[in-house]
């Protein structure tokens, strides 16, 4: 699921006017800021948009960690989910009250603004309704806060980058030290000005989100001091949201950072170490650690813990369990009482192999398939039966032997070759009987396409495929006479094959198929004009080996 | 329609125990000519010109090609009105515009051609047709003929009883009827005489129907004849009473009355030289007995005779066989007969069974005999 937004210029020429015009510049000693949030969620989908299934959330989430540990009062954050644009409009004028009071009374003020959903070049969409961009741009700076962050998770939300009079956030070697001021503008949006961003069934929500929040949680305090700052929580959403996304079908996204501030000090956006509850991966961990919340069964972080230090992840009060990948190897920990994590203590076992979208256990498969079926009736066997002969019962049945590579995403290559008994026609005369026996080989070049049914646990080993082929085939007729006359001939022609069904790859290499399967090859000539073409509709079953 | 005695129905009964005689609807034998005798056909006699055995869609599956400018080929079935009145006949045929193929369709199998099929140019098409006759009718007779120098291959010639004939399907008719054919009255008869009896011989299906027949009693007969049992015009017909020669009939001959024979006595259908019963009184010496010489089965068509197999004759004495005879040898003409009793010279003079086979033509003894 894509999160679309094109925040062409509109919004950036009102970012640039904002980023002018400096804010208060410092809170009165020992008068400490306050910092309220604007987080909204919407699934909805415009006009040819689908719905999103995770944005909602994603905003649920960005409120909780605030309130944990952003040192946001509750009462100060303001979550609107699947909004309209004149809910948002009187909380952006609400919230603009609210700071221009805290300003009359010589107080600084912190605003976070949080988006999560689709947008179109000059508009956030939200469902059959929009709110223009320079509306929004107008209204968010109408907001005199010392300090405004701007969170963006939408597709292409890195179009910001093309701020008029701001540079570009360049890569994640930008460090926000030398620039920061307390003061001003900043602005984090989910991937670059050309690419979409995306959801993830695993982690049930958006990449970046997911990441800027486990960053927010601690895994993004680079310095350990405790805090995670704008600019930590920026380079932790960077590097996870890109190794994340880089085997992902729709592909890398980068996060994007554009800031103007002012000012000495850092920004933090959260504190974890002041969380009432926190997990310490411990410092000899190493590997892909995700941190589930058992209870709800959902994935609260997910980051990559390097040995060698210790890391602390702030969470919600709750049951918690980790787990850590490296090599085939996944390590069940539980977490202590008191936010441990006892390696000693891990189930660890071999994983089982993954099918990434598009893609295949094996790049090479061989599968031998049974499949059986009605014959085709036509101009050769209605000629048969004019000459008083009768089909035996039962149907058209064989093996088939099929050896394909992948070579690409979804796409399979290959070659297929099958030997198929046909159904004997038999006339009885007299005391003797004549009877055609008669068997169909091809050899095909085959194509297919293979797509997971899920992209994990067993249903990415579950796919549906789709299959066609050509290339040639061999006849083989054997007749015996009612005087013990007999004769034998092989025919060649041309053959086509297509068919669909299901392939489920077990462990350890082998798998099996199921399908249906139309194959049609036109080889075996009669002396009187007609033609057979063997083949009809096949129901087929097999079972498979991967390389 | 006249009745006849029932000693008069025996011969005509009897023959027409075929009737009825198609199996499982089948009317025509070996329709994929797979019953090669060599190089001429089995189940279809060639009638004209000559055939060859020719492969048709598998060299192993053979036809029949019709040779030269005038050949025919033809079969005669036992089909008769008590099986059906409907026949589809099918056949597959290759024919080249330059042949003229037809089947002819003959009736009760006496010769004469009631209908002509034209069998239109094909290319190994199968071709169907639907024949509706009147009943009662005995028998059939399918021709298949052609003239001209085109090439003619014809395979699958089938025919099979059927209900497929639309009411509205001429029928063909072969009335007047020869002797033997079946009859609802004396109007459908060739001879005008109808003979029926319905309730002498169980299941021989000629309940509803009569036989023709050439005479009624001696009376119908001219000087010097007597309506007896005459000669079957065909496999399939009855053999019909006619009028022959008085006292002619030598021992051992078919016969339905005492006067066709020189013995004069006709005793279980053959002449013989004594009676049974009391009706034999003093025909055999003190001791011996009128008995069934011949081994027929059914003690019908064998000629009576005094302790039959006795070896108890003398020279020149009469006798059936060689074992009447103290010689061992009994001198006539050997005579052989069809499993109903009529006289034959070959199968195909017999009768077909259920099977579409031609009955067996037994040598079963003698007539005229005389010991040595």
């Amino acid at each position: 699921m894509f999160r679309h937004l094109l925040l062409a210029g509109a919004l950036a020429a009102g970012t640039a006017v904002t980023l002018a015009a400096p804010r208060a510049a410092h809170a009165q000693a020992g008068d400490a800021p306050s910092t309220y949030a604007i987080v909204i969620g919407s699934n909805a989908g415009g006009p040819g948009q689908d719905t999103l299934r995770y944005a909602e959330d994603d905003a649920r989430k960005v409120a909780q960690v605030l309130v944990e540990l952003g040192g946001v009062s509750a009462d100060r954050v303001d979550v609107i989910v699947h909004p309209t644009p004149d809910v948002i409009r009187a909380r952006l004028d609400h919230l603009a009250e609210l700071v221009a009071a805290d300003a009359a009374a010589g107080h600084q003020s912190r605003v976070v603004f949080y988006y999560s959903g689709h947008a179109r070049a000059q508009a956030i969409d939200l469902g059959a309704d929009e709110l223009p961009l320079d509306e929004l741009r107008k209204r968010l700076f109408d907001v005199k806060a010392t300090l405004t962050v701007v969170v963006l998770d939408a597709c292409q939300s890195g179009a910001f980058a093309r701020v008029k009079g701001a540079a570009p956030a360049a890569d994640f070697s930008y460090s926000s030290r030398e620039h920061l001021d307390a003061s001003g503008v900043a602005v984090l949006a989910s991937s670059s000005g050309s690419e979409l961003s995306q959801e993830s069934e695993q982690l049930r929500g958006s990449y970046f989100t997911h990441n800027l929040l486990v960053g927010l949680r601690g895994a993004g305090d680079a310095n350990g001091d405790g805090q995670v700052t704008l600019d930590e929580a920026y380079q932790y959403a960077y590097h996870q949201t890109l190794l994340a996304t880089a085997e992902t079908a729709v592909g890398s996204q980068h996060v994007t950072f554009e800031a103007d501030l002012k000012g000495h000090g850092e920004v933090a956006l959260s504190f974890p170490r002041a969380a009432t509850a926190a997990i310490e991966l411990p410092a000899a961990m190493e590997g892909t650690t995700l941190v589930e919340d058992t209870r709800a069964k959902v994935v609260v972080a997910e980051t990559y813990k390097a040995k060698g230090a210790a890391v602390r992840i702030a969470v919600a009060p709750g049951d918690y369990r980790v787990l850590v990948r490296s090599g085939n190897q996944l390590a069940r920990c539980d977490v202590g009482s008191d936010g441990s994590v006892d390696m000693a203590r891990c189930q660890t076992e071999t994983l089982e192999a993954a099918r990434p979208k598009g893609g295949s256990l094996h790049e090479l498969r061989v599968e031998i398939d049974g499949l059986a079926g009605g014959e085709r009736d036509d101009g050769y066997t209605q000629n048969l039966t004019a000459f008083g002969y009768n089909q035996a019962l039962g149907p058209s049945a064989g093996l088939q032997a099929l050896a394909i590579k992948h070579v690409a995403p979804y796409v399979w290559v290959g070659g297929l070759a099958s030997e198929v008994g046909l159904p004997s026609w038999t006339r009885a005369t007299g005391a003797e009987t004549q009877e055609l026996d008669w068997s169909m080989t091809t050899l095909d070049v085959v194509g297919r396409g293979e797509v997971p049914i899920g992209s994990d646990g067993a249903l990415s080993r579950l796919a549906l495929y789709g299959q066609v082929g050509a290339g040639l085939a061999l006849g083989h007729a054997h007749f015996s006479g009612a005087e013990g006359e007999s004769n034998s001939h092989t025919y060649a022609g041309y053959a086509f094959t297509a068919g669909a069904g299901v392939h489920f790859d077990f462990r350890h290499q082998f798998g099996v198929s199921a399908g249906y399967q139309f194959d049609y090859a036109p080889a075996i000539d009669d002396r009187i004009g007609n033609t057979h073409a063997a083949g009809g509709h096949r129901l087929l079953a097999g079972l498979s080996y991967g390389f | 329609m006249k009745r006849l005695p029932i000693s008069l129905v025996i011969v005509s009964a009897a023959a027409a125990s075929q009737l009825g005689a198609t199996n499982c609807g089948q009317v025509t034998r070996d329709p994929g000519f797979d019953l090669w005798c060599g190089d001429s056909l089995c189940a279809w006699k060639v009638e004209r010109g000559d055939v060859e055995r020719v492969p048709t869609w598998n060299e192993g599956d053979p036809g029949v090609q019709l040779v030269g400018t005038d050949t025919a080929i033809e079969q005669l079935t036992p089909v008769t009105s008590d099986d059906t009145t409907c026949i589809k006949f099918t056949l597959i045929a290759n024919i080249d515009l330059d042949a003229n193929v037809a089947l002819n369709i003959d009736v009760d199998g006496d010769g004469t051609i009631e209908r002509t099929e034209q069998l239109p140019t094909s290319s190994w098409k199968p071709l169907e047709f639907l024949i509706a006759i009147d009943a009662p009718y005995s028998g059939v007779r399918f021709e298949l003929a052609k003239t001209g120098a085109g090439s003619a291959v014809l395979a699958e010639i089938d025919a099979v009883t059927s209900t497929d004939c639309d009411p509205s399907l001429p029928k063909i008719s072969a009335f007047p009827a020869p002797l033997g054919a079946g009859c609802n009255g004396s109007a459908d008869c060739t001879s005008g005489y109808c003979a029926v009896d319905g309730t002498f011989l169980p299941g021989d299906g000629l309940a509803a129907t009569g036989v023709c027949v050439g005479c009624d009693g001696a009376a119908t007969c001219g000087s010097g004849d007597v309506c007896g049992a005459g000669v079957a015009i065909s496999a399939v017909g009855g053999v019909p009473w006619q009028c022959v020669p008085a006292g002619a009939k030598d021992l051992g001959e078919i016969c339905v009355q005492d006067a066709e024979c020189a013995t004069g006595i006709c005793t279980g259908g053959a002449c013989s030289t004594c009676h049974t019963g009391s009706a034999g009184g003093s025909d055999c010496a003190t001791g011996e007995t009128c008995g069934p010489d011949w081994m027929t089965g059914f003690d019908l068509f064998t000629p009576y005779v005094c302790n039959p197999n006795g070896m108890a004759r003398a020279s020149g004495q009469p006798c059936a066989s060689d074992d009447d005879c103290m010689s061992g040898t009994c001198s006539g003409e050997p005579y052989s007969e069809c499993s109903d009793g009529r006289p034959c010279t070959n199968a195909s003079e017999c009768p077909l069974d259920s099977s579409l086979e031609n009955g067996d033509c037994n040598l079963i003894g003698v007539t005229g005999g005389v010991c040595r």
